[in-house]
């Protein structure tokens, strides 16, 4: 069986930060890519509030530029998605992943970060055939065709505009009577009638076709078959913790990882480790942690303080 | 930027290359502005050596090889496909860690 002092699950912003911390304080540590390499910001354009880059810089881009930093501190990429965790701080952790291969780790930390909401109305089916949750990506199969985008947050928005460089008409669904996105997103909406539609106060109800063909929605308690090509997803994310509810790490009722900083006391900040979680020797940090900042660079932020806490925790494990 | 085992895939050489083969073959269906496809490339590489004699695994580029990105019906990358005898056995939408692509190529050999 494979040995690290750290195993590091998660290659989103918080995973290769802390990769970054832990390869150069020589803990060489394995970082567990996980079923999203690369995480949220591998779905975006532009990422234009990352400290640094003041022209912006594109999603992908910055988090390959992150992978190549964890690898050249020492940091080793596992391609595998981690699916349980045993043991303990005493006698090491084992990590079970979907290639069916075990690791064991003196100390783990947690940034599985979050994954694409669904809405569980069938779209299962339809992915790769007209349905997706990342228009940045797909957006170009939509060329001259009729799309719509279920949202109404940023990246809702983000996505629509995404679309509208390829497609025929790009409407948006939104559940509510208002947009949740920043105003200078909806400003973006409202400038450009012509090229993004919004539908108020509607819901998708089920999806119709071979491929994506026909969208049931539901307006004002009554029952609408609109036709279309493509149908793009953007409505939050969830915690990607499912694989912990059978484990010993506590979480919220939401999902989300409990450590000292969520729900923290003085004492944890002055002697303890405040990105532990329920389990001596795991750590946590990211959007699985987060509820509430969730931005790349918070993100980044946890994953570093998630990083010194377990460094300084297998320092006083060995003395 | 494609490993010395990888083969790539053409409107022109697909035929050839993929449909006539004697070998299962696995294609990836890419594009270098979609960040997924260029962080699996590496993974793809790896298989490629790791199969070579047994699986063909090469890349297609989607944006200049449109007409076998629709024939195939791909909307959506990266998308995997692996071909037995001229016919496509499965598919892949996503990328996903090397398991996936483990995962299909286990129905070629």
């Amino acid at each position: 069986m494979k040995q690290t002092k750290l195993a590091i699950v998660g290659s989103g912003p918080a995973g290769y930060a802390a990769a970054v911390y832990a390869a150069r304080a020589e803990l060489a540590p394995l970082i567990f890519a996980g079923s999203e390499p690369g995480g949220q910001l591998m779905k975006t354009t532009e990422v234009e509030n990352y400290p640094g880059f003041p022209q912006g810089i594109v999603g992908p881009q910055l988090m390959t530029s992150m992978q190549e930093q964890a690898v050249k501190f020492g940091s080793e990429l596992v391609w595998e998605t981690v699916t349980k965790i045993t043991g303990d701080a005493k006698n090491g952790f084992v990590l079970s992943t979907d290639g069916g291969n075990e690791y064991q780790a003196e100390a783990v930390l947690l940034s599985m970060g979050a994954s694409s909401k669904l809405l569980g109305v069938g779209e299962d089916k339809y992915w790769g055939k007209g349905f997706s949750t990342c228009a940045v990506c797909d957006a170009a199969f939509y060329k001259d065709k009729i799309v719509y985008v279920v949202g109404g947050g940023d990246a809702a928005i983000e996505d629509a505009w995404a679309l509208t460089k390829f497609a025929k008409s790009v409407t948006m669904i939104v559940r509510g009577s208002e947009f949740r996105a920043s105003k200078i997103m909806q400003k973006r909406v409202a400038d450009n009638p012509d090229k993004i539609m919004v539908l108020w106060q509607t819901q998708l109800k089920g999806i119709r076709g071979e491929k994506v063909e026909e969208l049931v929605l539901g307006v004002a308690g009554e029952e609408k078959v609109v036709k279309t090509e493509g149908l793009f997803f953007a409505i939050g994310h969830t915690p990607a913790t499912d694989f912990l509810k059978d484990s010993a790490v506590a979480l919220d009722e939401k999902g989300y990882i409990k450590t000292g900083i969520t729900s923290s006391t003085p004492d944890t900040w002055i002697h303890g480790y405040p990105t532990m979680t329920s389990v001596p020797g795991i750590f946590a940090g990211g959007d699985c942690v987060d509820f509430r900042y969730r931005q790349a660079v918070t993100a980044a932020g946890m994953g570093v303080s998630a990083a010194l806490d377990a460094e300084k925790w297998l320092a006083a494990k060995t003395d | 930027m494609t490993g010395v085992n990888t083969q790539t895939f053409t409107d022109s050489n697909f035929d050839a290359q993929v449909l006539k083969s004697s070998k299962p073959v696995m294609v990836d269906f890419w594009a270098t502005w979609c960040g997924p496809c260029v962080m699996a490339g590496p993974v793809v590489d790896e298989l490629a050596t790791e199969y070579l004699g047994k699986v063909t695994i090469g890349k297609l580029d989607v944006d200049a090889q449109k007409a076998t990105a629709a024939k195939y019906g791909v909307m959506s990358i990266p998308t995997v496909i692996l071909f037995k005898d001229g016919k496509e056995v499965a598919r892949k939408v996503g990328f996903a860690g090397k398991p996936m692509y483990e995962n299909l190529l286990k129905q070629a050999v």
